[in-house]
């Protein structure tokens, strides 16, 4: 949080642009871009993976391979008649759709997708990112309150019971790599990951064995907090078998039953944003980051290292994203009691008990197994 | 079962009152008078040999009157030279004016189908609900009023189910004229409606 | 891992009484909610409209469901949005000319539709069928009644939220489209079957092909079954969900698969073989309640499925067994003047979705007197006011899907 507070005292720099500001402006431009990119690719690779699941071909008539089928889309969008329902209340109803953005767009401010390329540079990483895409329920709240649809209140319950429900587990799980490492700093975590034996992370240019290798691995309690992670960013990104918020066969369309156009496409970006950010945390915290094998890590310097770190990280992600559109399209929709039951009774005492025995493995300094290594 | 075994059965158990049989072209049925019916079709879903759980469905038809065609004498010539007319004579009333209605029971225990048809006078066209025998009644009772008006006594919740409540008349019955428009909505094939 | 998704049994509601008329006011047969519930956490009853316009009503139904919270306390379905006038139309049209207007009743299994009314001309007017034409009818309408269960099955998984094995279903089912387009021109309103036999003889080479898809058929129900009947989240939201005991059941006229989900051997083509059902070995597959409870959402898709390979044995043996040659089509049969003798009956046979019963008055003229359909949707359908309170509103979804209703036939 250090780093954000000049930021805020100098107004007067921000306003006359000096270079530091200006990298600032910069970077917020990048991170838009980089988002409305990122949707439109996710949304093609989702529409494609799902018809190869589905025995069909998928686009395949706007640009090779159909990946401008989401641009196509997006302008057809942005052209729509702006509809807002006569009952609805009309202020709520413009804003939610930004205010749901915002979560996920505000957690882009905090990832690192390299060592040298991230927007901002938080101690707290970890923190921010669980708090701002907190954020993301108002906006759905207000999206299914204001829209005077029952069913798109439905959908907003729904939303609000389920993401207040997993945000806990997800954040304990995410806990057990931060007292492993010792650091809520996104980059200090990955760091701790490539971390050689010698414990001294200077040898510039070199491939070596790392000593922690990737969290998800450092420990049997790593991997599950590492599962019940996935599990729970399954739910808040509104992922089947967790998509009861939307669930069009029960809720029509859930809290965006009533959007259409620019607005609705605000919260596919936010849930194709939300759905990075979870893969993100997932990658930068258990699977390594940028280091490209489990216990073979590299050092490399210059833009054309941090272009490597960047293609590694944006792979892993990628993959896991991936994984969460084969989920979605495999498996069937969960009833409501039967998510509910899933955070309370299982994903949180298991996370719970995950961190607590993380924390005896670290105090007594095992790994895998007590009085073995 | 067929239904003269079953009018037998029902002589033997001392219910063949006001029970004949239907016996038309083809399938043959019981024919019972109005009071009765609930009280013949409760013992047919209960007695043992019968056990007709199932109830498949309840309809009606509307009858119109049908005679025979009218039998003419032509005209003659007497001896004198006049001219004597021809009489008619009218048919033989082949079917009565009214409504039957008919109940198609089936036992899954005992595999056979019985039916029980009662005639309604036109003017006067109540029965007893079987509602609450079968709830598989329901509908069909509630069908039957939508389209023909045939009056179920003692149905809990007769209203109209295919057709809008605010719906005029009963379509199926023979004498049933289609109405040219509906709330506002033209129902003609080919309307004087002005086109914008 | 443990497993995570086993849900505490839900508290069931006793089953209405078959001898009691369903109840229509507020007062519930016995209240879902655990007493503490009741009285602490009092929200407020909520009255949605599920459909006309819905996903997952299938068609036009419109279900008005009063909900506390996520419970269902009171449903009641609102039918007649795709009302066509039906009967209205079967007294105004010749017998013959009203063939085609049966496809448009189940549009899913406009074959077995056909073929109820023809059946039910034929008794009435008294006309004997060709034993090849009898054959050909069974093939016919046994794929048909494959299709309609693959839909059936494929759309009930997307009412669960599963979109793959619906795609999956399709697939198989476009093949069995594609036979029926070569026999008869055409993929959902077929008009194949004719008072007094078929339109035409089944195509050169039809038999293999259809061998052959059978064959590939059986190996991939196996793959849809791995795909989505075992998957533990369909188990869990189907398993005693929406239980139907065998008395209620038949209390409220249930046929078909929902009737054997139930467990009661009840099949038309075994009690009363209509065409040359006697001829051939099948099996009728019932509910056994292997998941949960018999009478179960579970239930009532695994007899489907099952039935599918029932089907596939049948049309196998009518494959095997139809004569090379033969008459189509009844001698005595004037197709342009057609006057059925007076009389009436009601003829059943098995549609997919449970006795289609053609009931027909003829008073010797070309258009029958009165024409009723005992559509099987229409009967299925006035259940689930008994058994939807108590449920969840996801699985009202799951209990509509399972009782596998087609609009088309309920409002006719």
């Amino acid at each position: 949080m250090d780093s954000l507070v000049p930021y805020l005292t100098n107004v007067w720099e921000w306003a006359t642009g000096s270079a530091f500001t200006f990298s600032m402006i910069l970077s917020i431009l990048a991170v838009v871009a980089f988002i409305s990119v990122w949707a439109m690719f996710a949304v093609w690779l989702e529409r494609k993976a799902s018809a190869d699941f589905q025995v069909r071909l998928g686009p395949d008539r706007v640009g090779p391979f159909g990946l401008l089928q989401s641009l196509a889309d997006g302008l057809k969008l942005a052209f729509k008649e702006d509809l807002i329902p006569r009952d609805s209340d009309k202020f709520l109803f413009a804003i939610a759709p930004a205010i749901a953005f915002c979560g996920a767009f505000a957690a882009f401010a905090a990832l690192p997708f390299a060592p040298g390329i991230t927007a901002v540079d938080i101690n707290l990483g970890v923190f921010f990112i669980v708090a701002v895409t907190a954020i993301g329920v108002i906006g759905v709240l207000m999206a299914g309150w204001c829209s005077n649809n029952k069913w798109s209140l439905y959908g907003a319950m729904r939303e609000a019971a389920q993401l207040i429900s997993y945000e806990i587990p997800s954040a304990l799980a995410l806990m057990v790599p931060v007292l492993v490492a010792g650091t809520f700093n996104l980059k200090e975590l990955v760091a701790f990951q490539c971390l050689p034996s010698d414990g001294v992370l200077d040898t510039e240019g070199a491939v070596y064995f790392s000593n922690h290798g990737w969290l998800a691995f450092y420990s049997p309690w790593t991997f599950v907090a590492f599962v019940i992670y996935y599990i729970a960013s399954l739910a808040e990104c509104k992922r089947a078998p967790f998509d009861l918020p939307e669930a069009e066969s029960e809720l029509v369309s859930g809290f965006h039953t009533e959007y259409s156009g620019m607005r609705f496409s605000f919260f596919f970006l936010e849930e194709y944003g939300m759905m990075f950010v979870v893969s993100a945390i997932a990658a930068l915290a258990f699977l390594g980051g940028w280091q490209p094998l489990p216990w073979v890590s590299c050092n490399f310097g210059g833009v054309l290292g941090n272009l490597f770190f960047a293609g590694v990280f944006l792979a892993k992600v990628i993959f896991l994203v991936w994984v969460q559109i084969w989920v979605r399209w495999t498996l069937p929709r969960m009833r409501v009691d039967q998510v509910m039951v899933m955070g309370y009774k299982y994903l949180i005492p298991m996370s719970l008990f995950a961190l607590l025995m993380m924390a005896a493995y670290i105090h007594w300094g095992v790994r895998y197994l007590p009085g073995l290594f | 079962m067929t239904a003269a075994e079953a009018l037998e059965q029902l002589k033997k158990a001392g219910l063949g009152d006001g029970v004949e049989l239907f016996a038309g072209p083809k399938d043959a049925a019981l024919l019972v008078t109005r009071e009765r019916v609930k009280q013949l079709l409760r013992h047919l879903r209960d007695s043992r040999p019968f056990s007709c759980d199932l109830l498949l469905m309840i309809t009606g038809t509307h009858m119109t009157e049908k005679r025979a065609p009218d039998k003419t004498t032509p005209d003659g010539v007497d001896v004198n030279g006049g001219v004597v007319k021809g009489t008619t004579v009218k048919g033989a009333l082949l079917r009565e004016a009214g409504f039957e209605v008919i109940w198609h029971l089936r036992s899954v225990a005992k595999h056979h189908l019985l039916a029980v048809k009662c005639r309604l006078p036109l003017a006067d066209p109540r029965v007893d609900s079987v509602a609450d025998l079968w709830p598989a009644a329901d509908w069909h009772e509630r069908e039957t009023w939508d389209l023909l008006g045939i009056t179920f006594t003692g149905h809990p919740n007769l209203r109209r189910i295919l057709l809008p409540e605010s719906w005029v008349g009963h379509p199926l019955r023979k004498d049933y004229v289609a109405p040219k428009e509906f709330e506002g909505i033209n129902l003609e094939v080919d309307a004087p409606w002005p086109t914008p | 891992m443990a497993d995570p998704m086993t849900a505490p049994a839900k508290p069931q509601i006793e089953p209405a009484k078959p001898q009691t008329a369903p109840a229509r006011t507020l007062v519930l047969p016995g209240d879902p909610r655990p007493p503490d519930v009741h009285v602490d956490v009092r929200t407020q009853e909520l009255q949605i409209n599920m459909g006309p316009q819905h996903p997952s009503t299938h068609g036009v139904l419109r279900v008005a469901i009063w909900v506390d919270g996520e419970i269902v306390t009171r449903a009641e379905p609102d039918i007649g949005y795709l009302h066509r006038c039906a009967e209205k139309i079967g007294e105004s049209v010749s017998c013959i000319q009203y063939v085609p207007y049966t496809d448009r009743y189940d549009y899913l299994a406009a074959m077995n539709n056909n073929l109820g009314y023809c059946l039910a001309v034929e008794k009435v007017a008294e006309i004997d069928v060709p034993e090849k034409a009898q054959y050909v009818r069974t093939v016919a309408v046994e794929l048909n009644r494959i299709g309609s269960h693959l839909m059936a099955v494929g759309t009930y998984g997307l009412d669960l939220g599963a979109f793959t094995p619906f795609f999956y279903a399709f697939r198989e089912r476009e093949e069995i489209l594609r036979l029926l387009e070569w026999i008869c021109g055409a993929r959902l309103t077929y008009n194949f079957i004719r008072i007094g036999g078929v339109m035409r003889d089944l195509p050169e080479g039809f038999a293999a092909d259809t061998r052959k898809f059978l064959d590939l058929f059986e190996t991939r129900l196996d793959e849809f079954n791995d795909l989505l009947t075992h998957n533990h989240i369909f188990v869990n939201r189907t398993a005693n969900v929406g239980v139907i005991s065998p008395d209620m059941a038949i209390a409220y006229g249930l046929t078909g698969p929902n009737l054997r989900g139930s467990g009661l051997r009840y099949d038309l083509r075994r009690e009363q073989p209509y065409l040359l059902y006697d001829r051939f070995q099948f099996d009728i597959p019932v509910g056994t309640g292997i998941k949960g409870t018999v009478g179960d959402c579970w239930d009532r898709y695994w007899v489907r499925m099952l039935e599918m390979k029932e089907s596939v044995r049948i049309v196998r043996q009518a494959l095997d067994q139809m004569p090379a040659t033969g008459e189509i089509m009844a001698k005595n049969v004037r197709h342009l003047a057609f006057k059925s003798k007076p009389g009436e009956g009601y003829l059943g046979i098995e549609n997919p979705r449970g006795e289609l019963g053609y009931y027909l008055i003829s008073d010797g003229g070309a258009n029958s007197y009165r024409s009723r359909i005992r559509a099987p949707s229409f009967c299925n359908l006035s259940i689930l006011e008994a058994i939807l309170p108590g449920t969840m509103l996801a699985d009202a979804v799951a209990i509509i899907g399972s009782i596998d209703i087609v609009l088309g036939e309920v409002d006719r």
